[in-house]
């Protein structure tokens, strides 16, 4: 799989490129877990490159996105021990409405 | 070493356990085997005719690897006693040994019981060197020789020993053959005993069960080479893990999460998935390992937005104190895997909901589903409101306090409380009584009655004159045979020794002296002199006494002396013998009436007993009355300090008659400070 940073330039260009993040969080340790505690963050290590704009309409989607702590995933990516609870994503974020 | 051989169970009984059972329930001669013990052995064959006296100091077991158990009785001071040839040898020691199959007796439909064939037994007497030589010495001159001695001694054992047949050691085991049995109330498929003999120090009794009907051909006992008892115990009753989770763990499952057994997931059953709290159950399985049993699942929980599926694990270790087992579960926080559709986003809020929701779900239905109800459903299910061997083989209870599991199963180790018969102690007893062998008239008339608080009555009376003998017989315990005895009497004052030399003769010794006239209380003598013919024969001593002497009483005691130098006596304060040469009946109803008038007398004592907390005997029945009962009317009429105490006392010892002699010369007067000068209330010590 491919390493290489993945350019975002909007929402559509990111669920076009949803399969392909969701392989590289799900093969970070935790991943699934980190992207829980904070998907931006998670985006980024994972080479995804999020223009402010797309960042912007996510948030719009889903306003608890504002509120997010890096402490919780500095702490959890810090650690190499396997969570007790771990998620596995499906899906990165909220569609728009139809 | 294999822990349970393929079996489902095996409860394996110490040797020092099988010991104190055999020494509980196993009779010799009649007698209990309880060592140190003596039997006599009668001897008529081969131009011998006589007994051989044995004591058995010590008796020891040992097992072995054929299923069979040596029995080794030691004796010592042991007599041969021949008629024909007459003959006398003492002092003999040796040991004979006892080896008898072992095996399970059908005590009845479905029932086994532990038990030794001594009907097969094989028996074998060896004297030791110094015994063979004494042998030699005594059999000289006769047509025995010590080694025809030994056979006929041999012979005459296993005679004995044959007679005692089979023997089941407890009440048995329920072995139902073609069903599933339990743990609680026990309950075998199969039961096979065997010996486990790891070494000559390491040897146990095993009970090796099947409880599983599937696992009927299972088992094969030789694959057990050593004991699991521990140091120091008892019982030790190992249970395999498939017994375990067929038994105990998948039926407590079944119980704590209220279905069936088979309504359980596997590895219980194969009912898919288990609905509990909220969660599905999907597997539940318990695995042995060294120091605890590992118990696993797995789960699903599904809900908006989110797919849970988990592991858990805990570890199950076990605690035990007499007949507790307390199990204790250490759950482990399980694992869970959380799968997130795109419809419901990252929120950080709803990933806290979810690992709370799914995780709390799961702790609760592991938890209440395992930890309580397992950990009593094991306690019923291992030893529930009885131990499993409590009705098994006379062992009235088993205390554990040891339990360890390893990946071959679980294994608690415990003391067995065993009731043993009483001890025997060397020591020597007389046994006899005193009967009356000729009674004559002296004389006769009426007596006016005056009791307390009845009118005068008149009541006829005889006076009888009685030739008593006193036949007594020294019977001694655990000495070697024949004794040398020596009787002596200790006369009423306590002082006074008489001993009774020689064959036969007459004694004559001081003694306070009773007469029954005048009515009602009598007459009685100081320092009178009295006389005691007697004679002895072997261990046997009559004593005769002189009529006209009237009444009295003193101890009798003898001291036996064996062929080694070993003594016994009789103790302080002897044997009472009480001759009753001068007694008076009294006719017309007197028995009725002073009962009548005694009573309603001791009513208005108790009601002005000088202390209220004073016990009160306010009259005794004349119908053969205890000496205690009757030392505790006559203290409390002494210790009343009435007026009419002397008439009271007077008339209770014409009623009672024999009776209350007899409490006046018991021990248990003098123990109380009860030892009158002569029979009136002023007479006593109070």
């Amino acid at each position: 799989m491919s390493s290489d940073p993945i350019k975002i330039n909007s929402f559509e260009e990111l669920i076009q490129h949803e399969p392909e993040i969701l392989a590289r969080i799900a093969k970070v340790p935790n991943g699934g877990n980190l992207f829980m505690a904070h998907p931006f963050l998670m985006l980024m290590d994972v080479g995804v490159e999020l223009s402010a704009a797309t960042q912007e309409e996510i948030i719009q989607l889903d306003p608890y996105l504002t509120g997010l702590s890096p402490t919780s995933y500095r702490a959890l990516k810090a650690t190499t021990h396997r969570q007790l609870i771990r998620f596995h994503l499906r899906g990165l974020f909220r569609r728009r409405e139809t | 070493m294999s822990l349970l051989a393929g079996f489902d169970m095996v409860t394996e009984f110490s040797l020092a356990a099988l010991l104190r059972l055999i020494k509980s329930q196993v009779t010799l001669a009649g007698i209990i085997v309880n060592a140190p013990f003596e039997f006599d052995l009668t001897v008529a064959a081969g131009g011998l005719d006589g007994s051989v006296h044995v004591i058995v100091d010590d008796l020891t077991l040992n097992l072995n690897s054929d299923d069979s158990a040596t029995l080794t009785f030691k004796f010592s001071n042991s007599s041969i006693l021949g008629t024909t040839p007459a003959l006398t040898i003492t002092a003999l020691d040796g040991s004979f040994t006892v080896k008898t199959p072992l095996g399970l007796v059908a005590l009845g439909q479905n029932l086994m019981a532990p038990g030794a064939n001594l009907g097969a037994a094989t028996v074998n007497v060896a004297f030791s060197q110094a015994a063979q030589s004494k042998l030699s010495a005594g059999l000289g001159g006769t047509a025995i020789s010590p080694a025809q001695f030994t056979s006929l001694a041999q012979s005459a054992l296993s005679t004995l020993v044959l007679q005692q047949g089979i023997v089941p050691l407890g009440k048995g085991f329920k072995v139902v053959t073609g069903s599933t049995g339990a743990l609680s109330p026990l309950q075998y498929e199969r039961l096979e005993l065997h010996c486990i003999v790891g070494s000559p120090t390491s040897q146990a009794l095993g009970l090796f069960g099947i409880l599983l009907v599937s696992h009927h051909s299972h088992g094969n006992a030789a694959l057990k080479t050593a004991p699991a008892l521990t140091a120091a115990h008892d019982v030790a009753v190992s249970i395999s893990p498939d017994a375990f989770h067929s038994l105990v763990f998948c039926p407590a499952m079944a119980s704590s999460l209220g279905a069936s057994v088979s309504g359980l997931p596997k590895s219980c059953a194969n009912a898919g998935e288990l609905e509990t709290q909220g969660v599905s159950l999907t597997k539940i399985a318990d695995s042995f390992t060294s120091g605890h049993v590992d118990i696993d699942g797995e789960f699903e929980k599904s809900g908006f937005c989110y797919d849970a599926s988990g592991t858990f694990h805990g570890e199950l270790t076990f605690t035990v104190s007499g007949t507790t087992l307390t199990p204790s579960l250490a759950l482990d926080q399980p694992e869970v895997d959380v799968s997130i559709p795109w419809y419901c986003g990252p929120a950080s809020g709803f990933a806290i909901g979810v690992t709370a929701l799914v995780g709390a779900a799961v702790v609760n239905a592991i938890a209440q589903g395992i930890a309580d109800d397992y950990a009593e459903g094991a306690v019923d299910s291992i030893l529930g409101k009885s131990v499993p061997s409590q009705s098994v083989s006379g062992i009235t209870g088993v205390s554990f306090d040891q339990a360890a599991a390893t990946s071959e199963g679980l294994t608690l180790n415990g003391l067995a409380s065993i009731p043993m018969p009483p001890g025997t102690a060397k020591g020597l007893t007389l046994t006899g009584s005193v009967t009356t062998s000729d009674q004559s008239q002296v004389s006769s008339g009426n007596y006016t009655a005056i009791l307390p608080l009845c009118p005068p009555k008149v009541f006829p009376y005889t006076e009888y004159a009685q030739l008593q003998t006193a036949s007594y017989q020294a019977v001694p315990r655990l000495l070697g045979l024949p004794i040398t005895l020596d009787w002596w009497i200790l006369a009423g004052d306590g002082v006074t020794k008489v001993s009774l030399t020689g064959a036969a003769g007459t004694i004559p010794f001081p003694s306070q002296t009773f007469f029954a006239l005048p009515l009602p209380a009598g007459n009685y003598v100081n320092d009178a002199m009295v006389h005691l013919t007697y004679a002895k024969s072997g261990s046997m001593l009559s004593l005769t006494n002189v009529p006209s002497e009237g009444t009295f009483t003193f101890a009798l005691y003898a001291k036996a002396t064996d062929p080694v130098g070993n003594v016994a006596e009789i103790l302080v304060p002897g044997t009472s013998v009480m001759f009753e040469g001068n007694i008076v009946t009294i006719g017309g109803g007197y028995q009725d009436y002073a009962a009548q008038c005694m009573a309603t007398f001791g009513k208005l004592m108790h009601r002005f007993r000088p202390h209220a907390d004073l016990t009160f005997t306010p009259w005794v029945p004349v119908n053969y009355p205890s000496p205690d009962t009757l030392i505790s009317y006559i203290r409390t009429i002494v210790a009343s300090g009435d007026i009419r105490a002397d008439e009271a006392l007077a008339h209770a010892k014409l009623a009672h008659g024999s009776s209350f002699y007899r409490a006046l010369f018991s021990p248990e007067a003098k123990d109380v400070g009860l030892r009158p000068k002569g029979i009136s209330a002023s007479d006593f010590e109070k």
